[in-house]
């Protein structure tokens, strides 16, 4: 070829690479594949349904609704913490760090749940086309579980900034708090909404939906906490007038996986499916023996609670030493250590029951404990209720108590009381009436936020209950030991937890520490 | 298959040669520029016969039968092979060698004279790391070059380390970018490290700027060996086996020790003793959990290579198998690769080649970072009087007791998967060179790359363990990803009037990533045997399966680089690029960068030349420009929903979705603005050469996750263009190289000096970029907050321990303090930074820098005769660690084993003012992140010594071998250091958040190798 050639060659060959520059086509030009934004969510009812059920999954969070915040019933006599999470024991004795871990995150999962209500109750209204009976259903769940998630925060934290529709369209999360009043009144009108638009019950295959029956025992205890008790009694006739929420046949159906799904006790429950998501209580409740890890214990103080004839309540509250439980398939060799009661002299020899060697206490918190048929360990199917109607009962009578005085909440008491086969009792006084709802409602993180208003309102001195050392059963090898010594609770500061650091830095001054943090 | 026939050929003329008669062969050697060059030492390749040229350079040898070949070697010079099977008399030219300014150095887009250059380029040849035990040349980069600082962060088979150039440039990621053979993608794992030519570490904004979009943290060239044009075959095989053992083993308490120390603990807090620590069962020392995990590691490299090119073509093919054992059990890492490329010159002005490069990678890595499964952390935890086997042969367990820990026989753990985590890799580009006339050539570069990683892991049931596993797992996935680059560039250069010599490359370049994964587990199988592991065989009731697309992004760019040199001695180089990024929105998407730099060569002013004789070349530079990086998640533009966050209803799960992190609009380009000056010079007829440099590089509008209130949730926060982060610092390279007769030797040292600063974040103290918080002791270690380096160590100042209860009677620091009251003798003692008499969270303080202020490297090489040897040291200065494992090994409150230094506690007045009391209940918080955790991390490490010697006229029945060369060396060698943990090595443990933390990582090895090179 000669050198002429060459240059249209060159020219010919140029063309070719400039027909094929642009093979990376529009390389700027990228769609978000694979990823859903709020610009394509919230198209349809099937996106609603995704969007509801996404507020609720913040209920298994392991540091959260679904086992963290039980940490606090630690603070109160029934409970004591067992394990190596620091935190947990700084709380228990009543002197939490801002920084602790325990403390933030209740905090922002509390948060996370009203995040996610917020976003539905922006965008659900705005769904062009969807059955109207789930549309406003939707909404009802979205404003019940903002508020649940306000109530939590304001038990636990007193005053809480309130993060709503608005503050969320205009990303302003830096907010002060507002008082407890103010916190209240926004937890009120969700819930007065969610009763509004939720159904009454549910069918079988959309049970674990919050429905009115929670809403208004939800606000039963909100008017508790608040000191309405004209309004408590209103809400919580509500709910334990109406057949639909009726007290299970046994106590015990509460806690049983199979007996938990259509029983109308549960208003307001975790409801877990074994390899489809859980919640873990069942694993920190659960002694290590048996495959869980063990954290919290219950005390000789919360045992000697029980009367001598409240054996369903209690053994279906309480395992102790030499108790077995159906499907625990674990056989474990009985040591020296353990060859006390009825282990005695059975050195070597294996057992399913429980030993002393699983507990400081000599006891276990059963509530959350149930094993698989197939013997393949703990069933992670236990659902968590977070509201019964026995709670509502209670509540009821302890409005009736304290403003008719003693025997006017007998009827109720006597509900909860028949159904645990104990005889009723008359004239029962405010006394009576914490009795029955500490053993009634023992280990479900109820206890010290019972207390904890009690004693803002000197109707119980939480001073005579913390000053009385958490001890450990008295038969042996634990010859009631002092597990926790007695503990010293601080007014106004021990009423709530301190704010976390965190958020107390990342807010400049806005949001304060709470009194004496 | 004809290249095979073409390899027969080859050798059968090789052994032809044999039979020749002797001959005289004669010539002169010169230099580039002609000079005559005397003293070369001149031998027959692979034998002792040679001599040295004279004072004109010129030489006469005789040669034996079957030569074939001399080499030519001198001191400051490459070492030339020259074929002298066709003829008798030779004119050689020998270049200039690697270090001397006359060299030929890799730049972007080209290559330019070192002399010419007017950025910071460090140059390391591939010949001065080959045959080290390492997978991947970043490891052997250490020490190498000043300003780079390779950061191991796991001694794991496989492990990839770390590089930075002149400091941690961002929060976000700050690794450079790598480029091998023109194409910006790969990593330095595909590549075998004996396949490497040059690596060249482009470090000032405007020898980077020509590969903008991604150089913000410099760019690291890579160049692997290729056949040249005009060269008969080569072909060298090369083979090495090593032996890996730790360097180290913490000493931790033995069985007895342990018993009567936990009863201490009790006793101190007045409860009672926990049964298991009066069982002498528990006091019978019976395993050294260290010792019986991490054990001894081998390595084997087996590669070859096949090298050639005639008038019209080059090719090279080589390829390597590499394989290695870790030092902890079922730990490994497996190579097989094949690199080949070509090049053609057609029709005059066209040139067309292309590079491929395919790897496939086996390996499993142990899990070293958790407090949970964490292997070496468990080792250190678990307790000494359980036995590794139980005596029916099952695993020992914890189970017993919970004072025996949560934790899991870390043999069992590292032992029982089974994972095979395969990768392979492709990585190749075709590119068409036309010179269209003189000067002026256009070139188009089309390159892919892919990337596919399938991980399989099985577990075994094992329901003894106290974390146990009720049913055998598989879990399977697959993970692809893919990259296509095209790139037009046009280069033209000529000098104009004799002195004004001008180059200018522009192009445009566009490159696209996108990729997928799936991947599914079932649990539950019948027959576990490894035959019937397929998931179909597990139990369709436990099983999960998931997959998604990844997000597309790419990358657009135009560019010019201008070269302009006025009679060689006044340099100016000027880049401006425009860079578009997928990762912003629409009206966000380009940035605009530019870049400056110019040169002055002193040495070639007359006013110089003829006044200053003993320095060679002296050259001063200095450059200022910008570069973007946008190293960041896509999409942050846009608020994403999260599938996944599903509940359940009734007895059906339901599929729940949400927010999963908030959008915003804004977000663009970050920006690296540097400035540096240089000096280069060589003195002594170029023995001595060396670099001395200054920069400043301020990282500007560093995207950052926005300071936001935890009142949104757990969502994802999108970055914001807000905070300021400055490195500046000095660095100096110096070499030198000599030869005293038959005793060649080089030594070089290199070192920078590193100052990192958060000039600007959130505007206050307490806001902060914090880390993840590690351990049972919910440390946090580590923060980056404005006015100290990234990712600083953070919290509590102490003094002493308290030694009776007067001292804490009068201790102002707890005057006022609710806790005083549970605060006892042989407790910490917190300092009160704030004077309020209460130790509480606001006396945190900044506790040390883990990033060090002295990163050098000291490298010589000797030869004498047939022997070589090499030592390469790496060295860093002016750096705290923190011993995180060190408060695992002594807190009281933790259930498990603790470090024999807890022998030394606190148990009376006196006894310590540094290991606390053993408390259960720990009321003062004693193991709380303080200084009482952080140590020096200085260390100086010989971390390569080769001694090889070279066989050369090797005879077997007449015939002539090729050249062999054996050695032997040792990885690793020692290191002198303070610091107390496994290694001073601990690398990045949360990005660029966490560095310097001692998590019980993955030790690193000291590794003995003998190994055996053949050249033909």
């Amino acid at each position: 070829m000669k050198p002429k050639y060459y240059l249209p060659l060159a020219a010919g060959i140029i063309s070719v690479a400039v027909i094929m520059a642009g093979c990376v086509k529009q390389p700027l030009d990228t769609a978000p594949v694979g990823n859903y934004t709020t610009q394509n969510f919230w198209r349809d009812q099937t996106d609603v349904l995704a969007g509801i059920a996404g507020i609720y999954n913040i209920m298994f969070q392991e540091d959260g609704v679904g086992h963290g915040n039980y940490v606090f019933e630690d603070q109160s006599d029934d409970i004591s913490v067992d394990g190596d999470h620091a935190d947990y024991w700084r709380i228990e004795s009543f002197n939490p760090l801002a920084s602790d871990y325990q403390i933030r995150t209740t905090w922002i999962f509390a948060y996370e749940q009203i995040a996610r209500a917020n976003n539905a109750i922006i965008y659900v209204p705005q769904v062009p086309v969807m059955d109207e009976a789930i549309r406003n259903r939707s909404l009802g769940e979205a404003y019940f579980l903002r508020a649940h998630a306000y109530y939590t925060l304001q038990t636990i934290y007193g005053e809480v900034p309130l993060i709503l529709e608005e503050n969320v369209l205009n990303g302003e999360y830096n907010q002060p708090k507002k008082t407890e009043e103010e916190v209240r009144v926004q937890i009120e009108a969700d819930l007065l909404k969610a009763a509004d638009l939720l159904p009454e019950t549910y069918g079988g295959e959309d049970k674990g939906r919050v429905h009115k029956g929670a809403a208004w025992a939800l606000l039963t205890k909100l008017y508790m906490t608040w000191e309405k008790l004209d309004k408590a009694q209103e809400y919580g006739q509500k709910v334990i007038t109406n057949a639909n929420y009726a007290l299970a046949p046994e106590y015990s159906d509460n806690f049983i996986v199979d007996k938990q799904i259509n029983n109308s006790e549960i208003l307001f429950g975790i409801w877990s499916k074994d390899g489809f998501g859980s919640a873990v209580a069942n694993i920190y409740f659960t002694n290590r023996a048996w495959g869980g890890w063990g954290f919290h214990h219950p005390t000789q103080n919360f045992v000697d609670a029980f009367e001598a004839g409240d054996t369903k309540r209690k053994e279906a509250t309480v395992l102790a030493v030499g108790d077995s439980i159906p499907n625990q398939n674990q056989m474990i060799e009985i040591s020296d250590k353990d060859a006390y009661q009825m282990f005695a002299g059975k050195e070597g020899q294996l057992t399913g029951r429980m030993l002393p060697s699983q507990s400081p206490t000599g006891y276990s918190i059963r509530k959350y404990t149930g094993f698989k048929a197939d013997g393949s360990g703990l069933d992670f199917s236990i659902k968590q209720p977070l509201l019964r109607t026995a709670d509502i009962y209670l509540l009821v009578a302890e409005a009736k108590i304290r403003t008719s005085g003693p025997g006017a909440g007998d009827a109720e008491i006597n509900v909860v009381r028949k159904r645990a086969g104990l005889g009723e009792i008359s004239g029962a006084t405010f006394t009576d009436l914490v009795h029955e709802r500490r053993v009634e409602l023992g280990g479900e993180n109820v206890r010290h936020f019972d207390l904890l208003r009690w004693d803002k309102k000197q109707l119980v001195n939480l001073d005579t209950i913390v000053n009385k050392p958490k001890a450990a059963s008295p038969l042996q090898p634990y010859n009631g030991t002092v597990i926790v010594p007695a503990r010293t609770f601080t007014r106004p500061k021990n009423y709530y937890q301190p704010i976390p650091q965190s958020i107390v830095d990342q807010s400049k001054g806005i949001i304060t520490q709470n009194p004496n943090y | 298959m004809k290249k095979k026939k073409g390899l027969l050929l080859m050798l059968s003329l090789l052994f032809a040669c044999a039979m020749y008669a002797q001959k005289t062969v004669t010539g002169t050697v010169s230099d580039s520029t002609g000079a005559k060059l005397q003293g070369v030492s001149i031998y027959v390749a692979g034998t002792s016969t040679g001599t040295a040229s004279g004072l004109d350079g010129t030489f006469s040898l005789s040669v034996p039968s079957g030569a074939t070949r001399l080499e030519f070697s001198l001191v400051g010079f490459q070492t030339k092979t020259v074929d002298i099977s066709s003829g008798t008399s030779f004119d050689v030219t020998l270049s200039a060698a690697a270090g001397a300014l006359t060299d030929v150095v890799v730049v972007g887009y080209g290559t330019q004279r070192k002399r010419d250059v007017t950025g910071t380029i460090s140059s390391v040849k591939g010949d001065d790391f080959k045959n080290l035990p390492v997978s991947n040349a970043a490891q052997a980069l250490q020490g190498r070059a000043a300003g780079v600082n390779i950061v191991r962060s796991d001694g794991s088979p496989g492990s990839v380390p770390t590089i930075r150039i002149r400091g941690t440039g961002t929060i976000n990621s700050a690794d450079p970018l790598v480029v091998i053979d023109g194409v910006p993608a790969g990593s330095l794992n595909d590549v075998n490290p004996n396949d490497i030519a040059s690596i060249e570490v482009l470090k000032d904004a405007s020898s980077s700027a020509i590969y903008g979009t991604r150089a913000a943290n410099g760019v690291v060239l890579v160049t692997t060996k290729k056949g040249n044009f005009g060269e008969q075959l080569k072909v060298s095989l090369n083979g090495y086996t090593g032996s890996s053992k730790a360097i180290k083993y913490l000493d931790v308490l033995t069985a007895p020790d342990l018993a009567t120390l936990k009863k201490e603990a009790f006793t101190n807090d007045g409860l009672l003793v926990s049964g298991i620590w009066n069982d002498p069962n528990y006091a019978t020392q019976r395993t050294d959990w260290q010792r019986a995990l991490i054990g001894t590691g081998k390595t084997k490299n087996v590669d070859f290579a096949v090298r050639g090119g005639n008038e019209k073509s080059t090719y090279s093919f080589s390829g390597n198998y590499y394989d290695e054992k870790g030092m902890i059990v079922n730990t490994y890492f497996k190579r097989y690769s094949a690199r080949i490329n070509s090049e053609h010159k057609f029709l005059k002005i066209f040139k067309l080649g292309e590079n491929f490069l395919y790897s496939t990678t086996n390996g499993n890595s142990t899990d070293t970072r958790s407090t949970q499964t964490g292997t070496v952390w468990s080792a250190l935890r678990f307790n000494p009087a359980i036995p590794v086997y139980n005596e029916d042969g099952s695993w020992g367990t914890s189970k017993a007791d919970n004072e025996l820990g949560d934790i899991n026989n870390p043999v069992f753990t590292a032992a029982s998967p089974d994972v095979r985590n395969r990768t392979n890799n492709l990585l190749t580009n075709a590119y068409l060179q036309v010179d269209i006339v003189k000067g002026l050539s256009v070139k188009a570069n089309i390159g892919y790359s892919s990337s596919t990683f399938r991980g399989y892991t099985f577990n075994p049931a094992e329901p003894n363990q106290t974390r146990s596993i009720p049913l055998a797992s598989l879990s399977q996935g697959q993970n692809e990803s893919s990259s296509l680059l095209e790139e037009y560039t046009l280069t033209y250069s000529n000098v104009f009037a004799k002195s004004h010599s001008v180059n200018f490359t522009g192009g445009y370049s566009a490159q696209n990533f996108e990729g997928s994964y799936f991947n599914a587990w079932r649990n539950g199988y019948d027959d576990p045997s490894d035959p019937l592991r397929n998931l179909n065989n597990g139990n369709p009731a436990y099983q999960f399966n998931n997959g998604s697309r990844n997000i597309k992004s790419g990358l657009a760019s135009y560019f010019g680089r201008l070269n302009y040199g006025y009679k060689n001695r006044y340099l100016l180089t000027v880049t401006m690029r425009a860079d578009g990024s997928s990762k912003f929105p629409k009206n966000k998407q380009w940035g605009y960068f530019p870049a400056f730099s110019a040169g002055w060569r002193i040495s070639d002013e007359d006013f110089f030349k003829n006044s200053v004789s003993f320095i060679n070349e002296l050259k001063l530079s200095g450059g200022w420009g910008q570069l973007g990086n946008q190293a960041v998640p896509d999409l942050q533009y846009l608020a994403i929903l999260g599938t996944g966050l599903n509940y359940n209803f009734g007895n059906s799960p339901a599929q729940g979705a949400g927010v999963i992190s908030l959008s915003n609009p804004a977000i663009t380009w970050e920006r690296a603005e540097m400035t540096n000056i240089s000096l280069e010079f060589a003195l002594l007829q170029n023995r001595l050469t060396g670099t001395l440099t200054w920069f400043n590089k301020n990282t500007k509008d560093m995207l950052i996750p926005y300071s936001i209130v935890e009142t949104y949730g757990i969502a994802g926060i999108p970055n914001q263009n807000i905070g300021t982060l400055n490195n500046k610092g000095i660095e100096a390279e110096l070499n030198y190289q000599n030869r005293v007769g038959e005793f060649t030797y080089s030594i070089g040292a290199n070192a920078s000096f590193i100052k990192n600063k958060v000039t600007l974040l959130y505007g206050d103290e307490k806001n902060y970029i914090g880390s993840a918080i590690y351990g049972r002791q919910l440390l946090e270690t580590s923060r980056t907050y404005e006015g100290q380096p990234i990712s600083s160590f953070y919290g509590f100042k102490t003094n002493g321990l308290y030694q009776n209860q007067k001292e804490i009677d009068d201790d102002a620091n707890i005057a006022n303090d609710g806790n005083k009251a549970n605060i006892k003798p042989g407790d910490v003692r917190f300092v009160d930074q704030n004077g309020d008499g209460v130790i509480n969270d606001q006396d945190r303080v900044y506790l040390g820098n883990p990033n060090p202020k002295v990163v050098y490297g000291i490298n010589g090489s000797a030869g004498f005769k047939h022997f070589d040897l090499s030592f390469s040291f790496a060295g860093v200065s002016g750096v705290s660690l923190y011993n995180a494992d060190r408060v695992a090994g002594l807190d009281a409150t933790g259930v498990f084993n603790w470090y024999e230094e807890q022998l030394n506690r606190w148990h009376g007045e006196g006894t310590s003012n540094t290991v606390p009391r053993l408390t259960r209940r720990n009321p003062n918080n004693n193991y709380r992140s303080s200084d009482m955790w952080i140590e020096d991390g200085s260390y100086l490490a010989l971390k390569n010594i080769t001694l090889g010697y070279t066989f050369s006229n090797l005879k077997v029945s007449g015939f002539q071998l090729p050249q062999a060369r054996i050695y032997v060396s040792c990885f690793n060698a020692f290191y002198l250091t303070g610091y107390n943990g496994f290694t001073p090595e601990l690398g990045y443990t949360d990005g660029n958040r966490q560095r310097g933390v001692d998590v019980a990582q993955y030790p690193s090895a000291r590794t003995f190798t003998v190994g055996a090179s053949l050249n033909f």
